[in-house]
């Protein structure tokens, strides 16, 4: 299976502290990658680098073109939810207008429907952003990542401020999606439930790779001590699975 | 309205110029609201002060030396705020704005004698402005109107989130060195036609207070530029009969009506 990300000894460095040593992996075409690791262990600073939002040195690809040269034209086969959002709710904006700003072949009349279907949010079109539900906005971002029918999502703690059974419907949304269009999705998570249900390989990040791998090969006890420390052992919900 | 006031043809150059700058002004002024650098418009009109007099004193067209000036500033604030994101923007801005206004003094006061046309273009009397001033005034909001149409979606898209945008192709830092030149030309350029006071105040007031009572992004567009060309209008119109400042009473007019949307923001609210 053809890779959609490659990274080789990605090194970053911000304000003077080494965030990520010699980090290397590939995600193949079509996975659910879950990066995992304690707060602070460069997770969202590793998903950054790869959209080449940040400078790295080392190599990172996504489909084939290195992250910091990543143009429109690759861009439109990316689609990204970052963690929290920074955005001024006061803002009048309708979800239609911010869908359709966004939306890079101007000729698909539909997309912004499309996109809001694909998540159960038709009925948010006309709403103004500023009004919506944490979980509301949360499908919106995730209509707004899906809107130029990407090949690959980077979704940063997408469900984070939403309930559980809101995370719950969104991941059940994103495994639909993976099956019905072939998507790769990276992801990072805190909620190794998830990881575990949802995810068909894991990225263990605590500044260098502690390991990859499915997770349930992945995720040892020994590399839950090196990501979390003694004191952290993990009891996957094998019931569940 | 009596029209008798539009017999006198100072007072239709005022008009014409007037709506034009103060519709090209807010209309650039949806995005200073929403990108929140209101300070940033303050700034800049003193960096054309400091540009003017250098102009004056280097004996080179003021108003060409107010863009020069305003847009080099205008470009370090950005520079060194995307080199040294740990400066408070409305810190660096602050400094700007102190140290251009002392310039500008310092600069006139190299000057010999008084310069009374000096003022005229820092206090630029929008009663006063000749035929050729509303032909400027044409050019600069034909210009506007156009890069506004040209770029409003990645400015719109850096102003909702900049990695989103970053990701989905849109080069950010560019965009923002075209913004801050952008509104630092049109600030200067703006100047000379209706001065200092005025050209802050049309560039903040009429979009915020649009953003007041405004359910999209359209309808904010359409109101600022209502807000800005009412508030010129009733001003003018309003200081004719006063005998009052007319930029000063068309200021006064545009924080009327963001007195008014705030208070119908307030009640739709409740």
């Amino acid at each position: 299976m053809e890779n959609a990300i490659s990274v080789k000894n990605l090194n970053v460095v911000l304000n003077g502290h080494r965030v990520l040593a010699d980090v290397s992996f590939d995600v193949s075409a079509g996975s659910i990658a879950a990066i995992v690791g304690p707060n602070g262990s460069g997770k969202t600073t590793l998903m950054k680098a790869m959209l080449g939002l940040i400078p790295y040195q080392g190599e990172s690809a996504v489909l084939g073109v290195p992250s910091a040269a990543l143009n429109q034209r690759v861009a439109a086969r990316i689609g990204y939810v970052p963690q929290r959002l920074d955005f001024d709710r006061t803002m009048p904006v309708t979800v239609a207008e911010l869908l359709d700003v966004h939306l890079l072949d101007r000729s698909r009349k539909n997309a912004a429907h499309e996109a809001l279907s694909a998540v159960d949010a038709r009925d948010l079109l006309p709403k103004m952003i500023g009004v919506l539900s944490g979980g509301e906005f949360q499908r919106v971002l995730l209509a707004l990542a899906l809107l130029n029918k990407p090949d690959i999502l980077f979704l940063d703690e997408p469900a984070a401020g939403v309930d559980i059974e809101g995370a719950a419907e969104f991941y059940a949304r994103l495994q639909d999606l993976r099956a019905q269009r072939h998507i790769t999705i990276v992801m990072v998570s805190h909620d190794m439930d998830v990881v575990f249900r949802h995810a068909t390989t894991v990225l263990c990040i605590n500044h260098v790779l502690v390991c990859q791998g499915a997770p349930s090969d992945a995720l040892t006890p020994d590399t839950m001590h090196a990501l979390y420390g003694p004191e952290h052992a993990l009891y996957p919900h094998k019931e569940k699975r | 309205m009596n029209i008798e006031i539009l017999q006198f043809a100072f007072m239709q150059r005022a008009l014409v110029a007037g709506v034009l700058t103060g519709g090209a002004l807010s209309l650039l002024g949806v995005f200073v609201v929403l990108r929140k650098s209101a300070f940033f418009g303050d700034a800049v009109a003193h960096f054309a002060f400091a540009g003017v007099a250098l102009g004056f004193l280097l004996a080179v067209h003021p108003i060409a030396a107010a863009v020069a000036v305003s847009v080099v500033l205008a470009l370090s604030i950005g520079y060194i705020q995307q080199r040294a994101p740990a400066q408070a923007t409305d810190t660096l801005i602050g400094i700007f704005f102190s140290g251009a206004a002392a310039f500008g003094i310092f600069l006139i006061g190299l000057l010999r004698g008084y310069r009374a046309d000096l003022f005229q273009f820092l206090f630029g009397d929008i009663i006063a402005i000749a035929y050729a001033d509303v032909l400027f005034a044409l050019a600069i909001s034909a210009a506007v109107l156009l890069i506004f149409v040209l770029l409003w979606r990645p400015l719109f898209k850096i102003t909702f989130n900049r990695e989103v945008a970053q990701v989905s192709g849109v080069p950010v830092a560019l965009y923002d060195y075209l913004f801050l030149a952008l509104l630092a030309a049109v600030t200067a350029v703006s100047i000379k036609i209706i001065g200092i006071i005025l050209v802050p105040a049309l560039l903040v007031v009429p979009a915020a207070a649009a953003k007041n009572i405004s359910k999209s992004f359209r309808q904010m567009v359409v109101y600022a530029c209502a807000f800005g060309v009412a508030s010129v209008i009733a001003g003018l119109v309003g200081s004719f009969y006063l005998n009052t400042a007319a930029g000063a009473t068309v200021v006064l007019v545009s924080i009327l009506f963001f007195a008014v949307t705030l208070m119908a923001r307030r009640i739709s609210s409740h």
